[in-house]
């Protein structure tokens, strides 16, 4: 996978994003959807950028790390809805590591 | 206190409604609520997230739950208290203005009378307030008449008349002297 395609899906996919958020009438589903157009457009494609070129690898996984461990303490206080975004957070990492891995998305 | 915009803002939903709803019958956690309103606890708690800011709810841990309530003293606010909420803080203000003119008399006038007058400015107008409420407002009076009835509250009576005169609160002509009220105030002489 090059950068070039990996930056190009994750732009579609953020794209695709915007448009349920506009679409949504939810209140929380439409700032997850807003979330993770922002992941994708910027912090996963910083990430993917360093990690394709082998610059700095394991970041990504590591932050995704962080993310699942973070759901499980928000679970643990009944925070169910920054364990919910967390979850989405985890979600939207994995996805684009298939990507980067060239498996199914 | 709560802000009337985050107050208005956050009752501004359907969901948020309800949940406000089920817990002005009783105190619940997150599942019940979620349960009762057919929705999933990470909505539930997000809607409980902004009526948490609007501190229309509050809430608080009872063993592996955290239960919310919803605050009554908040909800039972009008309109107008939440929409101007200035006018609360102008009450508040006169309020604690009142309590404290209360504490001055209660110190300095014990039983109607002053046996020295407060050397502090703010205290002293307060007891020369208070004097003055013996007299009425338009009417004359002679210089004995005026002595008689400030002599009653303190023995220092020239002091007060003259204050009075000083502060605009008084005229005198000829010896008769003028009520004019304590809406003309002036600063201290």
């Amino acid at each position: 996978m090059t950068f070039e395609m990996y930056q190009k899906t994750l732009a579609e996919w953020a794209g695709c994003e915007k448009e349920k958020a506009e679409l949504t009438e939810d209140e929380r589903m439409k700032s997850i959807h807003l979330m993770k157009a922002s992941m994708f457009s910027d912090m996963l494609t910083v990430l993917g950028k360093t990690e394709i070129s082998g610059v700095r690898t394991g970041v990504i996984e590591s932050i995704l790390k962080t993310c699942i461990s973070k759901q499980e303490s928000f679970l643990k206080v009944c925070d169910f809805d920054s364990a919910d975004r967390e979850r989405e957070k985890a979600e939207a990492i994995k996805r684009a590591m298939r990507l980067m891995k060239e498996e199914t998305v | 206190m709560s802000d009337g915009l985050s107050v208005f803002k956050a009752l501004a939903d359907e969901t948020r409604l309800k949940i406000l709803m089920q817990l002005k019958e009783k105190d619940m956690y997150v599942e019940l609520l979620a349960q009762r309103l057919q929705l999933t606890p990470a909505t539930v708690s997000f809607h409980l997230k902004k009526l948490l800011a609007a501190g229309l709810v509050e809430q608080k841990r009872d063993q592996y739950y955290m239960m919310y309530s919803i605050k009554i003293d908040v909800l039972t606010l009008t309109i107008g208290q939440l929409a101007f909420p200035e006018e609360n803080t102008q009450t508040k203000e006169a309020l604690l203005e009142s309590q404290y003119r209360q504490k001055v008399i209660k110190s300095f006038m014990p039983y109607g009378v002053c046996k020295t007058l407060p050397a502090q400015v703010k205290k002293r107008m307060i007891v020369y307030e208070e004097i003055f409420n013996h007299f009425e407002t338009g009417k004359t009076y002679k210089e004995k008449e005026v002595n008689e009835i400030i002599g009653k509250i303190h023995e220092d009576f020239c002091t007060v008349r003259r204050a009075f005169i000083g502060l605009g609160w008084m005229t005198r002509e000829n010896g008769i002297y003028t009520v004019v009220g304590i809406g003309n105030r002036n600063e201290m002489p």
